[in-house]
């Protein structure tokens, strides 16, 4: 990992392999349960899924087994990566006054990339959407656990109604995340890297999605260098709580 | 350091997965003030065609999930994994069509019909109750043998 003095690497690491991980087990399950949870709500029960057929479980069981599977993940995520989660929140609900050019420009940007500057973590779209994805799974996952306990009943009735409508409301903005991260839109193309195998994209993708952080990592990195070879312990804290 | 947090994560979820679900202990129906079901028609032993009408009668009552009732799996030879769902008309007649997921791959033959009454949340209810039929060739249509009224059927009430 040694690079000449003065000469950037052409990529940075945005995300550490815990929080990859921790993305990797919450994606796999919440797309487990979008597609077991559409399944029956669009009247397919009794009708094996192809996700049902694979693992021999009904939709019903497979989603209330699964569901209980992103609890967990969800719970200890938030526990044993608490600093990064503290990030994510601390970050997430901080708006600033510049934020309203970022969000004016970005019709167009999604376009060109020429996004406006903005000084967050994430930019300030992703803030919305990472409020929206932890209110609405924290609803998911209360009138899931809701759902289990009571079976039936009056009490049933309206966990089922919060539970599906949490589900309708968080359903486009998870196909928006995907619609972004994939990079097929033209101003966030590489951006997938950030969370996937290496969690390093390019640095002109993160000079173009997220300056500001990338200003502070190499800030951060120079000064480390500057200390000599003995950096900071702590290698496995998440580098974004770090720079906050 | 990241796979012993995946290893806890899933070993947690188990132990969840463990606590509660389904209770699926109780194969008997009737008695002990629980819930019940049963098969009205067809009668045990009758030969069924295909589409055929189907009477269960609950003691709890039917409605789809978002009511919060009861409803009733429906399916062939204890196989659960494909099944017909009723949701209404707890003591009405139901027609199961070809088409009926119950009847996926079902031979003609002697079968099991089985029934199992379900909470909302499609867990077990402790209600089941199965009869031996004899299922005719797809298409040769009808009530069971033994009944009264083969044609001019009511329009079969359950909904999804």
């Amino acid at each position: 990992m040694t690079t000449e003095p003065g000469t950037p690497r052409p990529t940075v690491e945005r995300n550490n392999a815990r929080t990859r991980w921790l993305h990797a087990a919450v994606s796999t399950t919440v797309l487990v349960l979008l597609l077991t949870g559409w399944w029956l709500t669009l009247g397919q029960e009794g009708r094996p899924s192809p996700l049902s057929e694979l693992t021999g479980q009904s939709d019903a069981e497979l989603h209330t087994t699964i569901g209980w599977v992103f609890t967990g993940v969800a719970v200890l995520g938030a526990v044993a990566g608490w600093r990064a989660a503290r990030t994510l929140l601390t970050d997430s609900v901080r708006f600033r006054r510049a934020d309203v050019r970022w969000f004016a420009h970005w019709p167009r940007a999604v376009v060109t990339g020429r996004f406006a500057r903005h000084e967050g973590h994430f930019d300030p779209g992703q803030r919305l959407a990472n409020l929206a994805l932890i209110v609405l799974l924290l609803v998911l996952i209360v009138t899931g656990i809701g759902l289990w306990s009571v079976s039936g009943g009056p009490a049933f009735v309206w966990f089922n109604r919060l539970h599906r409508w949490a589900t309708y409301l968080f359903t486009p903005v998870i196909v928006g995340h995907v619609l972004i991260a994939s990079g097929i839109l033209p101003g966030y193309r590489g951006v997938w890297r950030a969370m996937h195998l290496g969690g390093r994209l390019r640095r002109r993708d993160a000079a173009r999605v997220w300056p500001g952080w990338l200003e502070r990592t190499d800030a951060a990195a120079s000064a480390v260098e500057d200390e000599g070879v003995d950096g900071p312990g702590e290698d496995d804290e998440p580098r974004q709580a770090r720079f906050h | 350091m990241s796979r012993p947090l995946m290893v806890s994560s899933f070993a947690l979820a188990l132990v969840l997965a463990a606590c509660g679900g389904d209770d699926d202990t109780s194969t008997a129906s009737e008695g002990g003030g629980g819930p019940s079901v049963e098969i009205v028609e067809p009668a045990g032993g009758a030969e069924i065609g295909v589409p055929f009408t189907l009477v269960v009668d609950s003691s709890e009552e039917l409605g789809p999930t978002d009511t919060g009732n009861h409803h009733v799996h429906v399916y062939f030879d204890g196989d659960d994994s494909s099944y017909e769902v009723i949701e209404s008309g707890n003591g009405e007649e139901h027609e199961i069509t070809a088409d009926s997921p119950a009847l996926e791959g079902l031979e003609p033959g002697e079968h099991t019909l089985n029934v199992s009454l379900r909470n909302a949340d499609h867990s077990a209810a402790g209600a089941d109750a199965e009869i031996t039929v004899t299922v005719g060739e797809a298409g040769s249509g009808g009530s069971p043998s033994d009944d009264e009224n083969d044609e001019s059927e009511e329009p079969p009430d359950y909904d999804y």
